[in-house]
């Protein structure tokens, strides 16, 4: 391949122009994210600094014991052993709840002895493997199985891989299409995000 | 204009505004107003560069959104980012996302095929495996190569300029882009 090629191919790919539909996602994800309830304010007026001034001068102590008891355990910048890690699933495997008769996958778990985990990421994937099992129970299930799986999916926008850190715009929308379908008895969602994200 | 005001317009925008002058308007208007100008005329770029720099395009939408957010939140304070502080912004958050979701790929939604222009059914399988070929051949490079070769040919940037953005001298960043290049040809030397 000659130089002007090779150009000329990256040109075209790289700066390949944005989509219509690519655009109205990014216009929904920058609107969600500043509509968003509770974004912090930058302008504080002087009573309300004064305050929270006050209580950081209150609170201070105790957030440096409680931070000198976070920093036996992780990283500063957020990151756990491979044995944290796996406790963090084990921890979370015993409290998620699972269909009757569902096992955990074996993609969980700290594979990378040596490595390092990010804080937090255990417990959300052990919950997006509860999600992925319940609504491929709701979509085999009548009945009160069914309800019961209906039940679960449904709070599923309260759980942390949904809240946390870990989750994103794009998850979010999904994990609401798939909340949706379920109450509205729809399957086509469900059968689509457990296709996509769950076999295999 | 409110500042909310500016920011219930975007629900119903959708043009290319590319050639609006930021800097003539940001220090006037009110933060609304001027965070949908600087999102009107840069979005395009900041979503190609982060596209280039990630596999994953639905994440490159997340990172742009969250570029703009703190670009909001920047206006909001008084101050003016332009299209250098979006750049850098969108290299950082994409740097801070790689090292923070590390396990968040255990739970990566799959993204939809993207769009493609070419004709036949046939064409379009090769335009769609030569990009994905490209993309893996980048993702292969160190990441500084990788950002100057994306800033390159996704955002048509000068070597100055993509020094100042990935914080290197415009040697240097000349030496990425010339090393990176080459080895790009290296691997991708069969779709000639």
């Amino acid at each position: 391949m000659t130089s002007p090629d090779l150009d000329g191919l990256l040109r075209a790919t790289l700066s390949t122009p944005i989509t219509s539909a690519q655009r109205a996602a990014l216009d929904a994800r920058i609107r969600a994210r500043l509509d968003r309830p509770g974004r912090p304010s930058h302008h504080l007026r002087p009573r309300t600094a004064a305050l929270v001034l006050a209580s950081l001068l209150l609170v201070a102590p105790a957030l440096f014991v409680a931070s000198a008891a976070l920093r036996t355990t992780e990283s500063p910048d957020g990151m756990e052993s491979a044995a944290a890690y796996q406790a963090e699933i084990d921890a979370a495997q015993r409290v998620v709840p699972l269909p009757v008769g569902a096992t955990w996958p074996a993609t969980i778990g700290a594979t990378d002895k040596k490595g390092s985990y990010a804080t937090g990421g255990g417990r959300s994937s052990v919950e997006f493997s509860a999600f992925c099992a319940w609504t491929t129970e709701w979509l085999a299930a009548s009945g009160a199985n069914a309800a019961a799986a209906a039940k679960v999916i449904t709070a599923a926008p309260t759980w942390e891989f949904y809240t946390g850190v870990f989750s994103s715009d794009s998850l979010r929308s999904v994990v609401d299409g798939v909340v949706a379908g379920v109450k509205g008895g729809d399957p086509v969602p469900v059968r689509s995000f457990v296709g996509a994200n769950c076999e295999g | 204009m409110s500042e909310i005001e500016g920011v219930i317009r975007l629900l119903g925008m959708n043009s290319d505004a590319a050639a609006v002058n930021i800097e003539g308007d940001a220090g006037s208007a009110r933060a609304g107003e001027a965070f949908e100008v600087l999102y009107l005329a840069h979005r395009d770029v900041v979503f190609r560069y982060v596209r280039a720099i990630s596999r994953d395009e639905d994440r490159a939408l997340d990172l742009t959104a969250a570029t703009f957010e703190r670009a909001f939140t920047e206006i909001r304070a008084g101050r003016q980012p332009g299209i250098g502080w979006l750049l850098r912004t969108a290299r950082n958050s994409t740097i801070d996302a790689d090292r923070r979701n590390r396990t968040a790929a255990l739970f990566r939604l799959r993204s939809p095929a993207p769009e493609i222009t070419a004709s036949s059914p046939e064409e379009q399988t090769l335009e769609a495996e030569r990009t994905q070929h490209i993309r893996h051949a980048l993702a292969e490079l160190s990441r500084p190569q990788r950002d100057a070769i994306a800033l390159r040919y996704s955002s048509d940037l000068t070597v100055r300029e993509i020094a100042e953005i990935i914080g290197k001298s415009a040697a240097a960043t000349q030496k990425l882009l010339d090393r990176g290049l080459l080895r790009l040809k290296e691997t991708l030397h069969d779709l000639a």
